[in-house]
């Protein structure tokens, strides 16, 4: 069994870097500031939201609480941007730190064992080179501190490990290796030299506890590779068994039976040498060291590709410069029989804790692993490690501890596995090792009725260790609370958006893990009469004179739409109320022959429709009632076309055939001419529509979910069109490929139908002093139709300056370029095109240090 | 400490060689007082070169957080002042000539850095403006001679896998492009006054920052190579009037090491004791060098090269001083030495200035 490579998928960049997020989502980067995230489950892609700084060229690394921590960045080749930032995989939002001494490009970010973040190395610019000054981000205080008697030119992305002793290990490329104490100002102190020389655009691993491999890389390519046991009481480097070939430019693996898999990679002399693509794949045993060859790829994965271990056992190759695709490996352990299963184990883990897992397979599992979440880029994978847990077995329990020394597992994100004694790993559960991991109950509980339909909640996180949140209701002067949602752990909002018109609801938001749950205080809201007509905003088409044409360039094959719909009225037995065509412009008219259409029938059923070498329909089960505000749309892949309802699938039908042969696809909103179908029994789109988005990717069910709260996710709304009642597009249209015309007159980016009306000013605005040198804001995104927020903040008696610019839906921002025991004012302005509006000012004093 | 703005200072004259070069005879028994030129007002600064005048350039931060280029002198008040920028935040400032030319890259209103001269009372000239065929994503100055000649590079996408870079000549008013000597890439480094100019040109395809290779040419000459020290990179930083080229190289073992070719192939200068790194950054008149070297405690200290002996600058500052000098970049006709350290705990420009025997 030499293991089975997935088919190619194409993605819409070359991820230059990757990184499994503790979500279970894969996120991954190019030469610029275009993040995107995979989900390994449907292979679906979707935009996340963009940093605000070109993250191409920077290090990263998990922090404690699973974000992650990005540093340097590029602004030319060898020239770096100085910038650092975290990117929640929670909530999709990046969140800016104070700047480093200078550029970065190239950097290494290594946590520590105290969850504090070293980044070392990366070029300022081709006059100054290598930023010699290794710093370390602090959580505690917010700020760097400058390992200023630890300076030295490292080369570009160093292999760098926390070491048993707690020292930073710097195993190459050079051959000279090195440990770097980072107490104080730091502290450089030799190890040994490696054997075979520089090693530039090889890989290396923490194989083991102090155990390190480091494997090719050079000119001309070596298969060569040694490890080191910094445990040994004179640590040095020794040959083990080389590779079965020469490879440079490669990615090495760690899996969850402790062996090390190496994919991809150049056997030919010269930088990146595509001519000499090593395809075949191979896997290091330590114990045996013994390299066996494995199933070869059908793609160069050369300079700028990744690699990373996923959650189900498998491993995702990806990238390299003119590969924007990916392929997935499914190695030799997963055919060798039924899969262990993981059926319960506490999410958050403190340092010494004893746990039970809970396994049918007690029986036959030999082996209990960690392995740490991947963040990989050009070679080398800044944060895999593996810890082997001791365990003990009892009745349907594998009784284990959690490391106590977290030198050999720095606190952050981990996937556990459990295999047997055939090597048969399980799907993994992703953990958390944190530092004093605590359940508290939410404080600053807000709920308000956006709509009838449409409640927002949010709230103050006080837990470090919940593996999430639910939210609970009790309706009128009941009591009796029941769960009508779950967020995810570090969540800080939620849409209940199955709310109905003119009643009293009283909420609490409960943080729960394995161990318990904690509640918040009760807050009661009344939703508002359901409104008329064209009182949110929305546009009302008839869909006979008054329709929108997207011309686009999207995938026809796989394409995702969604917006608020308000009928005004059924159509009559003979009609359907198209709502939208999605399909290839004909050649005489337009969409002769459409191939997706949404539509509502005479009973109230919404349907959607594909037509590709056959039929199929999916029908919602909720009759839509006229005058009510519901979230509506389709996502229609290659194999599955998939109806949604306020967030919920109500349908899903198997795509009947092909989609060869389409071009020029195009998105028509609400209805289709009567000139053109009036042969059919089509009439209008005879309703209120808004915020539609239109993406080129598969949306999951969360993600629709997530839209129809009105709480969507940067992430949802960032590589869509999104046409607001107001008529405005966001991205620019130069990312639609084409004019927006609205009764045949073409519009440009943000000036159609002139300028729209300014958005409404957020409320509930709520700065929080969490530390000296942080302020977390909370408000309540009351419109629309905002282009985005700007965050104000004013000082003593200055006047208000801009400290942030968000993108739409945005309802939180950690400002950490506070000082301590200050007072500071802040507004928050949503802002449009046509004009903006300020929150109420709110004032909030630092904390002391 | 005053900061000003550099443009704004008025003229003053600047004799060429009226300090007369006063060296000592021997580097072990010189010492030196070293001045710590401060900061824009904020809490970083950088030396990277100074002129037979005792001028210095570098990088500060600024009050609120930016980094600008900063001009030193001390014709007044010794005191750093900021060139300022094309409108944007930050800018750098990498070489002086002896008669206070400078440049360096700074940004414009849109956040792109583009190469820039200025001196005294003239505002910053935007090299890659004059002509609409060097507009570029990013540009920089490297390099100025006394002369007034200019050398830079600039980077002509900003889309990745299309970015490559060329040098170019800006003189008598006029700004040239020297093309990229025969690799696919190149960048200038240095001028002297006599035009010979240094730099290095790439080796492999699109990867010019993993393998390049240094070379001099005379100004209408054909490119010469300097060799290597076995490593895949060799980059030029600075020559002297007389034709000696420092920089550093890679060894076999990708460890740099300081080197100086008089036009010949490239030769170590050796590291400090326990060191495995070193760097060379500036040589003077006499072809004395400034650099950096790791040292036996395993960080780089600031170096002067000079008579074939190598010497740690901070066994040349009197033991209190607080210092820490990492990095040695400048050294001029005076035996004036320019470069960053660490003073009691902030990064800082230094000026270490030679204490004549009596």
């Amino acid at each position: 069994v030499v293991g089975q490579w997935s088919g190619v998928e194409t993605w819409p960049i070359v991820s230059v870097h990757e990184q499994l997020l503790p979500t279970g989502k894969v996120m991954f980067y190019p030469y610029t500031d275009g993040p995107f995230l995979w989900d390994p489950a449907t292979s679906g892609v979707i935009p996340a939201a963009p940093a605000g700084f070109n993250i191409f060229c920077t290090g990263h690394s998990f922090l404690p609480d699973g974000r992650l921590f990005v540093a340097g960045g590029h602004i030319a080749n060898n020239v770096g941007l100085p910038n650092a930032a975290v990117y929640n995989p929670f909530t999709n939002l990046w969140t800016d730190v104070p700047v480093m001494n200078a550029g970065r490009w190239y950097p290494t970010n290594t946590t520590l064992p105290n969850g504090d973040v070293l980044v070392v190395s990366g070029d300022i610019d081709r006059t100054v080179w290598v930023n010699p000054l290794p710093q370390v981000w602090q959580l505690a205080t917010g700020s760097w501190r400058d390992l200023t008697a630890a300076q030295l030119a490292l080369p570009l992305y160093p292999f760098m490990f926390v070491a048993p002793n707690g020292r930073v290990f710097n195993a190459g490329p050079q051959q000279t290796t090195r440990y770097l104490d980072t107490s104080g100002s730091g502290a450089w102190s030799f190890v040994a030299n490696s054997n075979f020389g520089n090693r530039d655009y090889g890989s290396s691993v923490i194989y083991d506890t102090g155990k390190i491999l480091i494997v090719g890389g050079g000119d001309p390519p070596t298969a060569t590779a040694e490890v080191v046991d910094l445990q040994a009481p004179s640590p040095s480097w020794r040959y083990v068994s080389p590779m079965s070939t020469p490879r440079r430019q490669l990615n090495a693996t760690l899996l969850p039976d402790g062996t090390v898999f190496v994919s991809g990679g150049s056997k030919g002399p010269g930088f990146d040498n595509a001519d000499a693509p090593v395809y075949d794949t191979e896997v290091w045993d330590p114990v045996r060291d013994v390299w066996t060859p494995l199933a070869p790829a059908t793609q160069y994965r050369g300079y700028h590709s990744t690699a990373l271990l996923l959650p189900d056992g498998r491993v995702l190759s990806s990238g390299g410069d003119n590969h924007p695709n990916a392929e997935v490996f499914s190695p030799p352990y997963l055919f060798k029989g039924s899969r262990p299963t993981i059926t319960s184990v506490p999410h958050t883990w403190s340092y010494g804790q004893r746990l039970d897992i809970e396994t049918p397979d007690v029986s036959t599992i030999t082996a209990v692993t960690l392995i740490r979440l991947s963040a990989v880029t050009h070679a080398f994978n800044q944060d895999q490690r593996i810890v082997r847990l001791p365990f003990a077995t009892s009745a349907g329990v594998l009784q284990t501890t959690a490391p106590s020394n977290r030198n050999l597992a720095p606190p952050g994100p981990y996937m556990l596995f459990v295999l047997n004694g055939l090597g048969v790993p399980s799907v993994a559960r992703i953990v958390r090792i944190a530092d004093g991991a605590t359940l508290a109950a939410p404080t600053d509980v807000t709920a308000t009725a956006t709509s009838a339909n449409l409640v927002n909640l949010h709230w103050t996180d006080q837990s470090t260790g919940e593996d999430g949140f639910r939210i609970e209701r009790a309706t009128g002067s009941s009591s009796t609370f029941s769960v009508v949602g779950t967020a995810s752990e570090n969540a800080a909002s939620y849409g209940d958006a199955t709310t109905a018109p003119s009643t009293s609801y009283t909420y609490r938001v409960v943080a729960y893990n394995g161990t318990g749950a904690a509640s918040s205080a009760t807050v009661t809201v009344a939703t508002p009469a359901m409104p008329p007509n064209g009182s949110t905003g929305a546009r009302r088409f008839n869909g006979t004179t008054d329709y929108i044409d997207f011309p686009s360039a999207p995938q026809v094959s796989t394409v995702s739409l969604g917006f608020f719909f308000t009928p005004q009225s059924l159509p009559s037995a003979s009609e359907r109320d198209v709502l939208a065509t999605y399909g290839e412009e004909g050649t005489t008219e337009p969409f002769a022959t459409h191939d997706k259409e949404l539509y509502l029938g005479p009973d109230g059923t919404l349907k959607a429709r594909v037509y590709a070498g056959g039929v199929a329909t999916a029908s919602s089960t909720t009759r839509l009632q006229v005058g009510r505000r519901y979230h509506v749309g389709f996502t229609a892949s290659a194999s599955t076309l998939t109806l949604y309802v306020n967030g919920a699938a109500e349908g899903a039908v198997p795509t009947p055939g092909s989609y060869a042969g389409y071009t020029d696809p195009m998105l028509r909103l609400a209805g289709v001419p009567e000139a053109v179908e009036a042969s059919t029994t089509s009439t209008r789109a005879n309703g209120d529509i808004s915020d539609v988005g239109e993406w080129r990717v598969a949306l999951t069910s969360a993600e629709m979910a997530s839209l129809a709260s009105g709480t969507a996710a940067t992430s949802v709304h960032a590589d869509a069109l999104v046409l607001a009642a107001s008529l405005h597009t966001d991205p620019p249209v130069a990312e639609v490929g084409g004019p927006i015309v609205v009764n045949g007159t073409t519009f440009v980016s943000g000036g159609a139908g002139g300028s729209p009306e300014p958005p409404a000013a957020p409320t509930d605005v709520t700065p929080t002093a969490v530390l000296a040198r942080r302020v977390d804001l909370h408000w309540v995104d009351q419109a629309t139709n905002e282009d985005g927020f700007r965050v104000q903040r004013a000082t003593g008696t200055s006047s208000f300056a801009t400290i942030a610019t968000l993108g739409p839906n945005t309802i939180t921002l950690s400002d950490t370029s506070v000082s301590p025991s200050t007072r500071y004012t802040y507004r928050i302005d949503a802002y449009n095109a046509g004009g903006s509006a300020s929150s109420p000012t709110l004032v909030v004093r630092t904390k002391h240090k | 400490m005053t900061c000003r703005s550099w443009s704004g200072i008025a003229l003053a004259v600047i004799l060429v060689g009226a300090l007369a070069p006063v060296r000592p005879t021997r580097a072990q028994q010189a010492s030196f007082t070293v001045t710590d030129l401060g900061t824009l007002g904020g809490d970083r600064s950088s030396a990277y070169g100074v002129n037979n005048a005792g001028q210095v350039v570098g990088t500060s931060t600024t009050a609120d957080g930016a980094t600008r280029g900063f001009v030193y002198d001390h014709i007044d008040t010794p005191a750093m002042s900021d060139i300022g920028t094309f409108g944007g935040r930050d800018s750098m400032a990498y070489a002086i000539s002896d008669v206070g030319t400078v440049t360096g890259r700074a940004q414009d209103t849109q956040g792109t850095f583009r190469a820039f001269v200025a001196g005294r009372a003239i505002p910053l000239l935007d090299l890659t403006a004059l002509d609409s065929a060097f507009e570029a994503p990013f540009s920089t100055g490297t390099g100025v001679s006394t002369r007034g000649d200019v050398v830079g590079y600039r980077q002509r996408h900003s889309d990745h896998m299309a970015a490559r870079t060329r040098g170019f000549l800006y003189s008598d008013s006029t700004i040239v492009d020297l093309g990229t000597f025969g690799g696919e890439d190149a960048v200038l480094t240095a001028v002297n006054d006599v035009q010979t100019l240094v730099g290095f040109y790439s080796t492999e395809s699109h990867a010019d920052y993993a393998s390049h290779r240094a070379f001099r040419v005379r100004r209408g000459g054909t490119a010469e190579d300097l060799g290597t020290l076995g490593g895949r990179l060799t980059t030029p930083t600075a020559i002297n009037d007389r034709g000696r080229i420092v920089g550093f190289a890679q060894l076999p073992n990708g460890e740099s090491r300081a080197f100086v070719s008089d036009g010949g192939p490239v030769t170590s200068l050796g590291t400090l004791p326990g060191g495995r790194q070193s760097f060379a950054y500036g040589v003077n008149a006499a072809g004395d060098v400034a650099g950096a070297s790791e040292a036996s405690d395993g960080s780089l200290h600031a170096v002067v090269y000079r008579g074939g002996q190598i010497t740690d600058l901070n066994t040349l500052i009197a033991p209190t001083s607080g210092w820490r000098l990492t990095e040695a970049r400048g050294i001029n006709a005076s035996g004036v030495i320019v470069g960053t350290g660490v003073n009691r705990g902030h990064q800082r420009a230094f000026k270490l200035t030679p204490i004549l025997p009596r």
